[in-house]
């Protein structure tokens, strides 16, 4: 809390200052190793491609910080990057500027889908589960939910992510809910006892309840657990060091991170430059997502990306296909009342 | 009584500096200026806006705290760190004093390789020790491998993830603290008065609990306060080491900050400090009442 009023203060102190030139545009980013990236990438080409200076304001709490700038009235970001919860929080609030996407997108290189009426999407990743090949019963594969929770024919020690969300999506999934519908389902009473029912079922077989992606990619390489979920970017680093590792993409979690204008901002169309300039080209996409295995939505960047890479990406068309689109909405609004029943079923 | 009075009046009538007695009169209260102003911001303020927001969220209620009340989830959360740290204590205690005391009563120049011993964990950051016992204690860690290889057992005993894990994490940290401070106290007593016991013909174990140990008391109070408190803030290993019920209270707080429920995770924290502030409270209640019923 401390740390919030912090920000919160030392936005007002930024506040407090005159108002930047036009031609700069300043952006709050992610800030640390990935920074560097993005900056090398994208912004200093920009800069040199547009004349427009970028002033880079790293911080983690955006919703704070643009709350903060709303209410006092001086919008000091042009362009935040954002998480889905952030995403969900802030265009609900009124933070973002509405988009114009014949001007981000002229020659439709980015699907339909991920064209919102207040961001722009920036980084693709999907929250999947993966098996040790060396540890799975002679000639089988697991593929969907259904066999994450079948411990008949898959058996062993499991790790799912601490918290309602995902577990109780995946947990219908396997329950023979199309993924099309689960939130529908999620959001009857009916709905969330049938996914606690049908994770009961694998309540003992799982014996890491995962804090940190870290923690579950250590899980599975040490031989903890045999079936885990995690972001996909883990698993590929776990198969790097030599380690058996495959990923089930059937039925995948499709997440992302967004990049959007401020409500407010001094130069919109600036704003509307960068974000074009940040998500439609292929050759910088693909030269991203060759670092971090996280892509942008970029149509074609994904040839430009070194074969035998690409079956680790979320977009890589065989993949792609399998996936559902996570709801932050969902989560923004159900997920207090649900953790309480999650931490209930933990505990009792 | 007697003896302890007698031993206020020398110590006072020791400096012979100043009318009063007490040196640095005048300026002594400076001292506690820079800590003073640094507990003002950083912990009195910080608390008092952590009220506020448990209080106003956005306009005045006690929804949050009804909620806390009336869940059983969360007590039972809060039961769990207390009596979490409470066993961290005991152990660290059981573990930390006979230590503490083997210092004690070896001559001085021989203390520091042992001392050196007891503090090198503290020396490697919480987090890398956490995973360092999730590879020792794993399925596939060195541990099982030993009771595997011997013949213990034929398939992999469940060590990580267990209540029992997070001890052993927990008390690997925080028994050097208990050994410092139980030294600590413990390098202030006489210990002629062991060796006049003996003389006066007490067995060793009479000498030992008759004139050390109740001397020894003050550091183990203050040690195992010391780790009571930060074992009920823990955190991490239990996250990492522990299984589906270990939640502590701060994992609580986490998972509200992370979610933006700033209300609730404040009012988690209140309870928690007030809880704290409590036990403590009692705790010392309970020492003097012992040290006077010891006294007489």
């Amino acid at each position: 809390m401390t740390l919030k009023h912090l920000k919160i203060g030392t936005a007002m102190v930024l506040l407090a200052g005159t108002p930047l030139a036009a031609e700069t545009l300043t952006i709050s980013q992610s800030g640390g190793s990935l920074q560097e990236i993005t900056d090398r990438i994208f912004n200093v080409p920009f800069t040199e491609a547009t004349g427009i200076e970028i002033e880079n304001l790293a911080t983690t709490d955006r919703v704070a910080g643009l709350q903060a700038q709303q209410e006092a009235g001086n919008v000091v970001w042009d362009i935040v990057e954002l998480s889905g919860s952030d995403y969900a929080i802030g265009s609900r609030e009124g933070y973002f500027l509405p988009l114009d996407w014949s001007k981000l997108d002229p020659d439709d290189v980015i699907p339909d889908e991920v064209q919102f009426e207040f961001a722009a999407p920036a980084v693709n990743f999907a929250h999947v589960y993966g098996y040790r090949e060396d540890k799975m019963p002679e000639g089988k594969i697991p593929s969907g939910w259904g066999d994450f929770f079948d411990k008949a024919t898959f058996p062993g020690p499991r790790c799912l992510q601490d918290g309602p969300n995902y577990n109780l999506e995946v947990a219908l999934i396997a329950d023979g809910v199309d993924p099309k519908d689960v939130y529908t389902v999620l959001a009857t009473d009916d709905g969330i006892d049938r996914a606690f029912a049908k994770l009961d079922e694998i309540k003992d077989e799982v014996t890491v309840w995962w804090k940190s992606n870290g923690q579950a990619q250590q899980a599975l390489s040490d031989g903890e657990v045999i079936l885990c979920t995690n972001a996909n970017g883990r698993f590929k680093a776990i198969h790097d060091t030599g380690v058996p590792v495959q990923i089930a993409w059937e039925d995948g979690i499709s997440l992302m991170g967004f990049v959007a204008a401020t409500a407010g901002t001094d130069s919109p169309d600036a704003a509307h430059e960068y974000i074009k300039w940040y998500i439609t080209d292929p050759g910088r996409a693909a030269e991203f997502a060759s670092i971090i295995s996280y892509p942008l939505f970029t149509r074609g960047a994904i040839d430009l990306i070194p074969e035998e890479s690409r079956p680790w990406l979320p977009t890589y068309p065989a993949n792609a296909e399998k996936m559902w689109i996570y709801s932050n909405e969902f989560w923004a609004d159900n997920f207090d009342d649900l953790n309480e029943r999650w931490l209930e079923w933990k505990l009792f | 009584m007697e003896t302890v009075l007698t031993g206020q009046r020398s110590r006072r009538a020791l400096p012979s500096a100043g009318k009063s007695g007490r040196p640095l009169r005048a300026g002594r209260h400076l001292l506690a200026l820079p800590t003073g102003i640094l507990l003002l911001f950083c912990f009195l303020v910080p608390v008092i806006w952590l009220f506020s927001i448990a209080l106003f969220d956005p306009v005045f209620s006690t929804e949050h705290f009804e909620r806390l009340y009336n869940s059983r989830a969360y007590s039972t959360v809060f039961y769990n760190s207390v009596s979490v740290a409470t066993t961290v204590t005991l152990i660290c205690l059981l573990l930390g004093y006979p230590f503490a005391a083997f210092l004690t009563f070896l001559p001085e120049n021989r203390r520091t390789p042992w001392l050196f011993l007891a503090l090198i964990p503290m020396w490697m950051s919480i987090l890398i020790r956490s995973y360092a016992w999730m590879v020792v204690l794993g399925r596939e860690g060195i541990v099982n491998d030993l009771i595997q290889w011997a013949g213990l057992a034929s398939e992999p005993v469940k060590l990580l993830h267990t209540s029992g894990a997070v001890y052993v994490g927990m008390v690997q940290i925080l028994a050097p603290l208990m050994i410092i401070t139980c030294f600590a106290g413990m390098t202030t007593i006489d210990l002629t008065l062991v060796r006049a016991a003996r003389v006066l013909g007490a067995s060793p174990r009479r000498a030992f609990f008759g004139t050390f140990f109740p001397l020894s008391l003050s550091g183990v109070v203050s040690g195992s306060v010391v780790v009571f408190i930060l074992s009920l803030g823990f955190f991490v290993t239990p996250a990492l080491l522990g299984g589906r019920r270990d939640i502590m209270v701060a994992n609580l707080i986490s998972i509200m900050v992370e979610h933006n429920n700033w209300g609730f995770a404040a009012t988690v924290a209140i309870v928690l400090l007030a809880l704290t502030l409590g036990i403590l409270a009692g705790f010392y209640a309970l020492a003097a009442l012992a040290k006077r019923v010891g006294g007489s």
